[in-house]
């Protein structure tokens, strides 16, 4: 079964394109997504993310397209995008059970033992976070929902070098309890050789 | 839905969409001033424009949280719905609430109005009003409702048809009722009106099923437009199949070449909504200009001026600047020939609604060179008036034969029945012993502040003459104030004692 499968997916805005973007992910793989800045990536993500509308071309995630089941398909994929996209003037533990409320499998448990082993504390505004703080915030929040697909843009950027291996190290261990399809965009050569068991490059909007 | 807008605060905040915002609110605004009328422009600018634009710039951020969290579009619309219905009803109300504070804080009230004066000023305060401005009000939240797809139809061309599309549905639909409405007023009303609550305030008064009916049509009405509103929004915003591209040529990377075609064209598109941003700036120029510095073409605004001292509107006295005037059967085309000083409201009655403009508008003429010993009032009722001065020093009475005193309760015969009720025929005695004893009477408007009752006397030629079917004051003799059991002649210097109160007793019987 495949996690995640792009069909000839063609997007354009402007005089960016993204073109013949043409793959699949196995589950329980672990993906890298590389290329230069402009290359496309983010574009890429957010179109796996519904936040952009294809052109043309199918995404399928776990053998269905968006539109046949979106509420079950939201449910088992976590997206993280290059900036938080909730409300920053809240405090982070209270971001957390909100968002319980809408999902009452979020674990609280498990949150607050990330965030101890972030060493984040819960009772400040996220906006006080810096940015790397803000990213490891934003993978204990799409890890607490219990996703089986993570995507993530750029997640280990702004983050130093132990907050970075903490937050593979998070992953792989979410790994070995859950069956979970990593897909993620970075720049970072370690997160490549360290984390991602296939590696897809993008040039010029296409796979290279 | 409140905990849903706590997480997903981001919202898309460029100059563009706030000047977007800006416009279409103020053309919401204008659009329910001309053709729904008097539902408040500020209050309805203002609300539609916070609400559109952090519904919209929710819409426009893209990648806000609500994509995560596993719920579908149509949950999502929803809350959104509600969000923007709630929101504006709230801001809209408490921006009306503001203006009303705002006109009896003191620097708006020039008219010295009370909260509750104030209210009746917008709303009115009869039913045959409040019913058209229950109507109008459903109107304006149907076409609120209405622009609810505009928040969350992203593609240019779709967002621009479904805002001519409802603004040539709702034009029509007004433009409708005010077709249907005049079947129903007569044809010197059909050319004031200029909005649908003109309409309905100028129709003949409804029964009250008829009115509950209009009110129910409305809220069906209602009904079908946020049936249709959530059915459009939920296809635009719901994720679409995905399509094979029919020409996979089309999204190659450009050449060097192509670019540059690009970038030509991208220049000619930027010339384009420069020169469409321009026309737009001037038009809104000129608008300004118009507003500020263009003639008036509108019918002049008056205020109160006088009113009627007694229930009696009839035959009872009224009070104009310092003086009190008395209604006398005088011919007079001041209408024509004179200048209109405001309006004379009959006593309590409100002036400023308006339903009052509308309907009832009667002003009060003064003479051709500004004379004011008679008065005319035209509108919805006709009399004349003389200055109580001018009418006391005639005695016009004194060749009269009957004499008669009508209870300011009398009932007009054309308005209830035959019988004419509330009257008393005087005998001459008694009004020669009253003349006599206080001859020329000076009433000052404050003795008719808090009487406890009141009289007309007046004089015929005869009591056929005076109960002729065509209404006839005869000859104004004075009148009677009554207060704690007392009885005064015109005013409070001259309480009647002795023999003329005993000749008063018996016509008036009893005490």
């Amino acid at each position: 079964m495949k996690a995640l499968e792009l069909q000839r997916v063609f997007l354009r805005r402007g005089d960016f394109v993204l073109h013949h973007i043409d793959f699949a992910l196995e589950e329980g793989s672990i993906t890298a997504l590389s290329g230069r800045s402009g290359a496309g990536k983010s574009s890429l993500i957010r179109l796996i993310g519904n936040a952009l509308s294809a052109d043309a071309g199918k995404i399928l995630y776990f053998g269905k397209e968006m539109y046949e089941a979106e509420a079950k398909i939201r449910r088992r994929m976590s997206v993280l995008y290059d900036a938080p996209n909730f409300n920053l003037e809240m405090k982070a533990g209270r971001l957390a059970r909100e968002i319980r409320r809408f999902e009452p499998w979020f674990d609280m448990e498990e949150f607050h033992r990330y965030m101890e082993r972030l060493e984040l504390d819960e009772t400040r505004h996220v906006k006080q976070y810096s940015q790397g703080m803000q990213k490891k915030y934003m993978l204990a929040l799409a890890l607490c929902r219990k996703p089986e697909l993570l995507v993530m843009d750029e997640p280990t950027s702004g983050t130093d070098e132990l907050s970075r291996k903490e937050m593979l190290a998070m992953i792989t261990d979410y790994r070995k309890e859950r069956e979970l399809t990593v897909f993620f965009s970075t720049h970072n050569k370690s997160d490549l050789e360290d984390f991602a068991g296939q590696v897809l490059v993008m040039e010029n909007g296409g796979l290279k | 839905m409140k905990k849903f807008y706590r997480i997903a605060w981001s919202i898309e905040s460029t100059p563009a969409h706030l000047a977007g915002s800006l416009v279409l609110s103020f053309g919401v605004m204008l659009f329910i001033n001309g053709f729904i009328g008097s539902m408040g422009g500020i209050p309805a600018f203002t609300a539609f424009l916070l609400v559109f634009y952090v519904q919209r710039g929710l819409v426009l951020s893209g990648d806000r949280i609500s994509h995560q969290l596993a719920m579908d579009s149509r949950t999502e619309i929803r809350f959104m719905l509600l969000r923007y219905v709630t929101g504006y009803l709230l801001i809209w109300a408490v921006m009306k609430l503001v203006l009303v504070f705002s006109r009896i804080s003191g620097w708006g009230n020039i008219d010295g109005m009370t909260a509750r004066e104030y209210l009746d000023h917008i709303y009115g305060n009869t039913m045959l009003e409040r019913w058209a401005y229950l109507f109008a009000g459903i109107l304006m939240f149907a076409f609120i409702l209405s622009l609810f797809p505009l928040t969350v139809v992203r593609r240019n061309r779709a967002w621009l048809a479904c805002l001519a599309v409802d603004g040539v549905l709702f034009a029509g639909l007004c433009a409708a009722i005010g077709g249907v409405s005049r079947f129903f007023m007569t044809k010197e009303l059909r050319g004031r009106a200029v909005c649908v609550l003109d309409d309905l305030l100028l129709c003949s008064p409804p029964q009250r099923w008829q009115a509950a009916c209009c009110i129910a049509g409305a809220l069906l009405f209602t009904a079908a437009v946020l049936a249709a509103v959530y059915g459009i929004a939920c296809k635009s915003y719901a994720p679409k199949p995905g399509v094979w591209a029919a020409d996979e040529s089309r999204f190659l990377v450009y050449t060097e070449e192509e670019r540059e075609k690009l970038r030509r064209r991208n220049k000619k598109n930027r010339f384009l909504w420069g020169a469409g941003a321009g026309v737009v700036l001037l038009a809104s120029v000129g608008i300004l200009g118009w507003v500020f510095f263009g003639k008036s073409n509108a019918r002049p605004h008056y205020h109160q001026v006088a009113e009627c001292l007694t229930e009696d509107n009839r035959l009872g006295p009224m009070s104009y600047g310092n003086g009190v005037y008395l209604p006398v059967d005088a011919e007079l085309d001041y209408e024509e020939t004179g200048e209109a000083a405001g309006y004379l409201g009959y006593k309590g009655e409100e002036c400023s609604s308006r339903f009052y403009e509308l309907v009832v508008a009667n002003l009060l003429y003064k003479g051709p060179r500004g004379e004011e010993t008679y008065l005319q009032m035209c509108g919805a009722d006709f009399n004349a008036y003389e200055s109580a001065e001018a009418a006391e020093e005639e005695d016009a009475w004194k060749t009269d034969e009957v004499f008669l005193m009508w209870d300011e309760e009398w009932e007009s015969e054309s308005r209830y029945t035959k019988e004419v009720t509330g009257y008393s025929v005087c005998d001459r005695e008694l009004v020669e012993a009253l003349e006599q004893e206080y001859g020329n009477v000076r009433y000052r408007p404050q003795d008719f502040t808090d009487y406890d009752a009141y009289f007309t006397i007046r004089g015929y030629a005869s009591l056929k003459e005076a109960l002729q079917e065509e209404a006839n004051h005869g000859n104004w003799v004075g009148c009677i104030l009554v207060k704690e059991n007392c009885f005064y002649y015109g005013n409070y210097d001259n309480p009647i004692t002795g023999e003329s109160l005993k000749m008063l007793m018996e016509v008036v019987g009893g005490y």
